[in-house]
C-alpha cells in the first residue's frame, strides 16, 4: 500500500511545487501539460492495477463478501481520488495561467501547438478518471454518502456544459442509476427497465468491439440476473475472436459471470480462460474460497449454496489452500460431507486440516483421500494414493503409540499403505505393521510379512528374523523346530557386525535368547555350543558373556571355570549376576572335594572365596549360610594358618545356634581336619553321615553326601595314631561290600584310600 | 526227810546237731546254682561310651517284628538286604534258615566278629524269640552285639 502510494505522494509534491509555488512571470510549456496528463494517466493505471483482484471479487457477487475488501476499496479509492483532484487543480491552474497570460506569442505558444486544446482535453481526462475513481469508492461507501456521491457523478457526466459523451460514460450513467436505485427501492424495476433497454439498443447496434461493449454486455446479462450458458459461451467466443481476447478483466468477468448467473453450474469458461491465464488461476481460487467462507456464514444454507457449484470450482479453491487449510478446516468438512466434492484433493485437503487438533478425523479423511485417488485418480492433487496413505500410516502409529487402543485402526491404516505402496513400501512401515499384526493377535498374517521383510534384507531384516523367533517360540515349537530357531539365533549373532548400532539390540537379544534356549537344562553339547559361540563373538557387554559362559561351565561341571568367569564381573547392582553367584557358591560347597586335585585349585578356593565375600555384601538374606560356606572354603587353604584361625573363629561363634545343622557340622568337621583334629573330625562326620540316613534319602547306596561323610570318616579315623592299617582296609572292605552301589567318585577315592593302606600293612608286616 | 532238788532244764544237743547236719546235707545235694550275667557277651552301654569309642563300621541291624505267626527278622535297614519270618511252629527251621542267611551276609560283607551288630526289636515281641535270636548270634561268635533302645523297628 505504501509503495503503491508512494509515486503518487511525489506527483503530489511535484505539482504543489509547480502549481504554487511557481514564478507567475514562467508560461507553463508543453511538457508541463504533458507531465500532468501522463501523471494522471499513470495514477489511475495503478489504481486499476492496484484494484484489479477488488473490483473482480465484487463484480462477482456484486457487493463485497468481507469489510477487508471494502475497506481496502475505500482507502485506495479514496487516496486516488485525492490525487487526481490535485492533479486536476494542477492542470486548470495552468489553463488559468495560459488564459491569464497577454502576451503576443500567445497563438504561437499555446494556439498553433494545439497546447490549449490538449490541456483541455488532458483535464477532461482527468475528471473522467475521477468520475471512474470515485465510482469505485462510491461502491465501498455505506449507504447514505453512496447515494450523494452517486448522484453528484451523475450530474458531472451529464454536466451541460463539459458532458462525457463516451460510451465508457454511458455505462458508467448506467451503472449509477442502477447504483441510486437499489432493488429495495421503488424505482428499482422501472431504472433497470429503462437501463436495460437503452443497453440493449447500445449493444444490438455497437458495430465497434470495444472494451466497453463487452463490460456493457456483461452488465446487461447481470440486470437479467440469470443467463445461459449459451449466451455466455457466445460471447466469450466473441472475445476471443477480438482485440480484446487477451484481456485479463474481460475474461474473468466472463468466467465469473458463467458461475454465477447460469442456473446449472457451469465453468466451461473459467476453466478455459486459466488454461490460457494461469497467473490468474490462484486469484480465480481465492475468489471461490472468500465467497465460500462468506457462504459459510450461515451453515443452515450453506449445503443448498454449495449445490450451485461444481468440482472444478471446489478443487480450485482446495489446491489454493492445500499448502495452509488449517484456517478453512470447518469449511471443508462442511464441503466434504457432499458427496459430489468428496474427491481425493478436497478429502486431503481436510485431512491436512484437521491433523493438528483432531488426529481421528484427520486420518479418516486421509484414509478415504488415499482411497479415492487410488480407485479415481484426482489431476488437481499432485500427490500418489500411498503418499496419502503414508501420511495417514504415521498418524495411525502415532495415535497407537499415544493409546494402545487404537492398534486396530493403527494396523488397518498402516496395511492400507502397503497394500498401495507394494513394493516401494516403506520398510520401516512394514515393520510397524508387523508389530501391529502381532499386538492384534493376527500371526498368520505377522508372520508372512516378517517373512517378507526378512527376504528383503533390508534395513529391518534383523529385526524381523527375531520377531519371527519370538512368534514362534510362543507357539511352543518341538525340538526340531527349536534346533533351527537356535541356528537361526547363531547366525544372526554372527552376522551382525559389532559396530552396526541400529541392529546392536537385535544382536543383543539373539545372543541372550540363543543362551537362554542352550542352556534352560544342563546339557553339556549345549554348554559346549554356548562357548564356542561366545568365544567368537566380540562387542558385548562383559557382564552378560560372563554370566553366560559361567552357566555354561557350570553345566560342564567346570567349576573352576564358571567361579572364574563369575568373580572377574562381579556387580551388586546386577540381580542375574548374583543369582549366578550364589549358585557357582552353592553347587561349589557341593562338590568341592572333586576339584581337589584339580591344579588350580588353590585360584579355585580364591575365587569362590571372592564369591561368597560378594554375596555377603549383595544382600543381607541367608548371611549365616554362606558364613557357613566361607568357613567352608577357607579351611581347604591349609597352608594359610591364618585362614584356618579365621575359619575356626566363624565356626565356634556360630556354634550355639548351627550346632544341628548339617552344613554347620560339614565344615566343622572339615575345620578339625584342617587342625590335625582328625577324632573328632571323624565322629563328626559320622553324626553327618547318620544325619542323611535320618534324613531317609532316597537311595542311600549312591548319595554323593553320604559316601563323602564315609569317606571322611575312614580317611580322619585312618590318621588317628591307635588305627592300624589293617583295620583301615577291613573298614572300607566293609563299607564297599555292604552297599549294593556306589558313588563312583568316592569308590575311587575308597579304593586310593585301600590301596595306600594295603602298602602300609605290607609295610607294617615286613617291620614285625 | 530229805530237801527237794532244784531240777535244771537242759537241751538234748546231740538230737539237734543230728538234724541240723541232715538238713545241711540235703540243701547241698539239692541245691542249683545260676549261671552269673557276665558270661553273656553283651556290651551294655556305659556312661562316657559315646566318648570313647569311635564306630566307622556301620553296625549291621538286625530288626525284629512281631507278626501273627511269630516274628519278623529284617536284616540291614537301609539298604535292608534279608527279610526272614520266624514261625512258632517250625522255630527251629527259621532259625536255622537265619542264621545261613545271617551267615552268609556276613561272609558277603567281609564283617568279623568283632564288627558291631546292632538288634531293635518291637516292645511287643516275645522273649523267647529274642532270646533264641540272640543265641543264634552268640553262636556264629559275634561279640559286639548292642541292642538299640533309641528307636523302635
Amino acid at each position: 500500500m505504501t509503495r503503491t502510494l508512494f509515486i503518487p505522494f511525489l506527483a503530489v509534491l511535484f505539482i504543489y511545487s509547480i502549481g504554487t509555488g511557481a514564478d507567475p512571470n514562467s508560461l507553463p510549456s508543453a511538457q508541463d501539460i504533458q507531465a500532468k496528463a501522463e501523471l494522471a494517466r499513470q495514477i489511475i493505471n495503478d489504481f486499476l492495477n492496484n484494484t484489479f483482484e477488488l473490483r473482480l471479487r465484487y463484480e462477482y457477487q456484486d457487493k463485497f463478501l468481507n469489510g477487508k475488501d471494502r475497506d481496502n476499496m475505500t482507502i485506495h479509492a479514496q487516496q486516488t481520488s485525492m490525487i487526481l483532484s490535485q492533479v486536476l487543480q494542477g492542470q486548470n491552474d495552468i489553463r488559468q495561467t495560459i488564459e491569464n497570460y497577454e502576451g503576443n506569442d500567445w497563438d504561437e505558444r499555446y494556439g498553433v501547438t494545439g497546447l490549449w486544446r490538449k490541456l483541455f482535453a488532458d483535464s477532461q481526462l482527468t475528471s473522467w478518471y475521477k468520475c471512474r475513481i470515485d465510482y469505485y469508492l462510491a461502491l465501498a461507501i455505506d449507504r447514505q454518502d453512496q447515494k450523494k456521491l452517486a448522484e453528484s457523478l451523475v450530474d458531472r457526466i451529464n454536466d451541460k456544459e463539459n458532458p462525457f459523451n463516451h460510451n465508457g460514460a454511458k455505462l458508467l450513467n448506467y451503472k449509477l442509476m442502477m447504483l441510486i436505485n437499489p432493488e429495495d427501492t421503488e424505482n428499482y424495476y422501472s431504472v433497470r427497465s429503462a437501463v436495460k433497454t437503452l443497453l440493449d439498443k447500445y449493444v444490438s447496434s455497437e458495430f465497434k468491439l470495444d472494451d466497453v461493449y463487452f463490460h456493457a454486455a456483461i452488465f446487461k446479462l447481470k440486470l437479467n440476473k440469470q443467463a445461459t450458458a449459451d449466451q455466455l459461451l457466445k460471447l466469450y467466443n466473441l472475445l476471443k475472436s477480438s482485440e480484446f481476447a487477451d484481456n485479463t478483466e474481460l475474461n474473468l468477468k466472463l468466467a465469473l459471470a458463467e458461475m454465477t448467473m447460469v442456473r446449472k453450474p457451469s465453468c466451461r469458461i473459467l476453466k478455459e480462460v486459466i488454461e490460457n491465464h494461469p497467473d490468474r488461476q490462484s486469484f480465480a481460487a481465492n475468489l471461490i474460497l472468500t465467497e465460500l467462507e462468506y457462504l459459510y456464514e450461515n451453515p443452515d444454507t450453506f449445503k443448498s449454496h454449495l449445490e450451485g457449484k461444481t468440482v472444478y470450482e471446489l478443487a480450485l479453491a482446495g489446491q489454493y489452500i492445500i499448502d495452509n487449510p488449517v484456517p478453512y478446516k470447518n469449511l471443508l468438512n462442511a464441503v466434504c460431507s457432499q458427496e459430489i466434492f468428496q474427491t481425493p484433493l478436497l478429502l486431503f485437503a481436510a485431512a491436512k486440516a484437521y491433523q493438528p487438533t483432531n488426529s481421528k478425523k484427520s486420518l479418516e479423511y486421509y484414509i478415504r483421500s488415499a482411497t479415492a485417488q487410488h480407485s479415481r485418480p484426482d489431476p488437481f492433487l499432485n500427490r500418489k494414493p500411498d503418499e496419502i496413505a503414508k501420511t495417514a500410516a504415521l498418524i495411525a502409529y502415532q495415535m497407537y503409540y499415544n493409546d494402545s487402543n487404537y492398534a486396530l485402526l493403527a494396523a488397518k491404516t498402516l496395511g492400507l499403505y502397503t497394500q498401495l505402496a507394494g513394493d516401494n513400501a516403506d520398510e520401516k512401515i512394514q515393520y510397524a505393521l508387523a508389530r501391529l499384526l502381532i499386538t492384534t493377535q493376527q500371526d498368520v498374517e505377522a508372520r508372512n510379512l516378517l517373512q517378507k521383510i526378512s527376504e528383503k534384507k533390508g534395513k529391518y531384516e534383523f529385526h524381523a528374523k527375531m520377531d519371527r523367533i519370538l512368534q514362534a517360540l510362543k507357539s511352543k515349537p518341538d525340538k526340531e523346530s527349536i534346533k533351527i530357531i537356535k541356528k537361526e539365533l547363531e547366525a544372526i549373532t554372527l552376522e551382525i557386525s559389532p559396530q552396526d548400532t541400529f541392529n546392536s539390540k537385535i544382536r543383543l537379544g539373539a545372543i541372550k535368547l540363543y543362551c537362554q534356549l542352550q542352556l534352560e537344562i544342563p546339557d553339556q553339547l549345549n554348554a559346549q555350543d554356548v562357548i564356542k559361540l561366545l568365544g567368537k563373538v566380540t562387542g558385548f557387554d562383559q557382564e552378560i558373556i560372563g554370566r553366560y559362559r559361567s552357566i555354561a561351565y557350570r553345566h560342564l561341571n567346570q567349576l573352576t571355570q564358571a567361579a572364574a568367569e563369575i568373580a572377574g564381573i562381579l556387580n551388586r547392582a546386577n540381580p542375574d549376576i548374583v543369582a549366578e553367584a550364589e549358585t557357582v557358591i552353592l553347587e561349589a560347597s557341593e562338590k568341592i572335594d572333586t576339584f581337589q586335585d584339580d591344579k588350580s585349585f588353590s585360584m579355585f578356593i580364591s575365587d569362590l572365596n571372592k564369591l561368597v565375600e560378594f554375596r555377603m555384601k549383595a544382600s543381607d538374606s541367608d548371611t549365616d549360610q554362606y558364613k557357613i560356606i566361607q568357613a567352608e572354603f577357607l579351611s581347604f587353604d591349609k597352608q594359610n594358618k591364618q585362614n584356618i584361625r579365621l575359619s575356626s573363629n566363624i565356626i565356634r561363634s556360630m556354634e550355639a545356634g548351627f550346632s544341628g545343622n548339617i552344613d554347620w557340622l560339614r565344615c566343622h568337621a572339615r575345620v578339625l581336619m584342617a587342625q590335625d583334629q582328625y577324632d573328632m573330625a571323624a565322629r563328626t562326620w559320622g553324626r553327618i553321615a547318620n544325619s542323611v540316613v535320618s534324613d531317609k534319602e532316597s537311595d542311600l547306596s549312591s548319595s554323593y553326601r553320604w559316601w563323602r561323610a564315609k569317606y571322611y570318616q575312614l580317611y580322619c579315623w585312618a590318621q588317628i595314631e591307635t588305627t592300624t592299617a589293617r583295620q583301615v582296609m577291613h573298614a572300607i572292605d566293609v563299607l564297599v561290600s555292604s552297599m549294593p552301589d556306589t558313588h563312583p567318585y568316592w569308590n575311587s577315592k575308597l579304593d586310593n584310600l585301600q590301596k595306600k593302606y594295603q602298602l602300609l600293612s605290607i609295610t607294617d608286616f615286613t617291620d614285625q | 526227810m530229805r530237801s527237794p532238788r532244784r531240777s535244771s532244764i537242759t537241751l538234748r544237743m546231740t538230737a539237734m546237731i543230728d538234724v541240723i547236719f541232715l538238713l545241711l546235707i540235703f540243701f547241698v545235694l539239692t541245691a542249683r546254682f545260676r549261671r552269673p550275667e557276665q558270661f553273656l557277651p553283651i556290651q551294655l552301654p556305659s556312661m562316657q561310651s559315646q566318648l570313647q569309642r569311635l564306630d566307622v563300621i556301620d553296625p549291621l541291624r538286625i530288626s525284629i517284628q512281631p507278626t501273627i505267626t511269630g516274628c519278623k527278622v529284617q536284616i540291614g535297614n537301609n539298604p535292608v538286604i534279608e527279610n526272614i519270618d520266624i514261625e512258632r511252629e517250625v522255630i527251629d527251621a527259621c532259625l536255622a534258615d537265619f542264621a545261613i542267611k545271617l551267615s552268609s551276609i556276613i561272609k558277603e560283607h567281609k564283617r568279623s566278629v568283632s564288627d558291631p551288630i546292632e538288634i531293635s526289636c518291637h516292645d511287643d515281641i516275645q522273649w523267647d524269640h529274642l532270646v533264641k535270636i540272640y543265641n543264634i548270634l552268640y553262636a556264629l561268635g559275634l561279640n559286639d552285639i548292642t541292642f538299640d533302645l533309641s528307636r523302635q523297628p
